[in-house]
């Protein structure tokens, strides 16, 4: 990817901090869609004794330790947060301020604030579909884990609601340019389990030093189109703001969703990437 | 390069993104514009030529020979 795309993804996290933070912990945003997904994902992670610093990448406002901190709290385990996005950021640190062994970093995936093979546990949550470049990210991943330490990492795959970004292409066609609706698209990553292979491949030894295993999820997700809207709305901001006449694209857009609509409601069909590595070290 | 060449590099990558095989150059490919912008980034990173992002339409993108036509025309 060239320096305009990294420069559009980069913006987007930063526009993510601007925004009123309140609606980051809104139940909707973290349940609807990828909440239940997120849930399952985390609480099948497995969490080994020897686990004594843990790091969620892409942490969000905390939504990983919120699911996991009953298990993971304790005096010899320090948990640690990184974000982008001050906003969020600074929401995790004040929900976690009465844990001193809870610490949360600015930084992202690609400029950890960790020292070298410092790390016995990489997590992150739909983080990764959002870097500049997945190889810089996995060649500090690689920097900061420890010979036998593990990573669970869960981010949507290149499938991710094909059939649900149809229509929203559609409208968007009769109110942006082609050259605004590609900037759209190139806001995340569109990587199969295959692509995730051959780019970890590269970093980590998989014949010899480090176990991987990429499993795609599929799930399909029915909603009303305000349900949609919520958490498709906080997402696509960005695009949203180069739109100059926003309630006939919302009107737009309800008439191409609703051309989808079955009984149970409009339809996402979500693909979701579950990867594990694990150093055999 | 000839256009035989940017239609086989163009194959190559489309194929390689959307994990489908292309039987014929006159295929509808169905590229979503995820896809469409990596053509137009590799038409500037591989072949040095600038696609005008103002005169593109997404018909342009319809199958491999339109838009290698697209890309030779733009050298």
């Amino acid at each position: 990817m060239n320096t305009e795309i990294s420069k559009i993804r980069e913006e987007t996290v930063q526009n993510y901090s601007k925004r009123n933070v309140s609606h980051y912990d809104d139940p909707m945003n973290k349940n609807f869609v990828y909440g239940e997904m997120t849930i399952d994902f985390v609480n099948k992670i497995e969490f080994k004794d020897s686990d004594k610093v843990i790091a969620d990448i892409g942490c969000g406002t905390g939504f990983v330790y919120d699911i996991v901190y009953d298990k993971l709290k304790n005096q010899e385990r320090k948990l640690i947060g990184i974000e982008p996005a001050k906003g969020m950021l600074e929401l995790a640190k004040k929900k976690y301020n009465f844990d001193k062994n809870i610490t949360f970093f600015e930084g992202t995936f690609a400029s950890m604030p960790l020292e070298n093979e410092s790390v016995d546990k990489i997590v992150s949550t739909l983080a990764m579909q959002w870097v500049p470049s997945i190889d810089d990210s996995l060649k500090e991943l690689k920097r900061v884990l420890k010979p036998n330490g593990s990573v669970d990492i869960m981010m949507t795959e290149k499938d991710d609601g094909d059939n649900f970004k149809n229509p929203i292409v559609e409208a968007m066609k009769k109110h942006l340019s082609f050259k605004q609706i590609m900037k759209a698209a190139t806001l995340s990553q569109r990587v199969s389990s295959n692509h995730i292979v051959k780019h970890f491949s590269k970093y980590f030894d998989l014949k010899r030093d480090y176990e991987l295993s990429v499993k795609t999820v599929k799930k399909i997700i029915n909603g009303t189109f305000n349900e949609h809207m919520k958490w498709w709305k906080a997402r696509s901001e960005q695009i949203i703001s180069e739109v100059k006449d926003k309630d006939n694209f919302l009107i737009d857009l309800k008439n191409e969703l609703d051309k989808t609509k079955k009984p149970e409601g409009i339809p996402f069909d979500l693909s979701i990437l579950h990867i594990h590595l694990e150093g055999l070290k | 390069m000839e256009k035989s060449e940017v239609l086989k590099e163009l194959k190559n990558l489309i194929e390689g993104q959307t994990e489908k095989k292309i039987k014929d150059e006159n295929q509808d490919i169905d590229i979503d514009s995820f896809t469409m912008m990596l053509v137009i980034t590799f038409a500037h990173q591989k072949l040095n030529i600038k696609l005008d992002m103002d005169k593109l339409d997404f018909d342009q993108f319809k199958s491999l020979n339109d838009l290698a036509d697209v890309i030779i025309a733009s050298k």
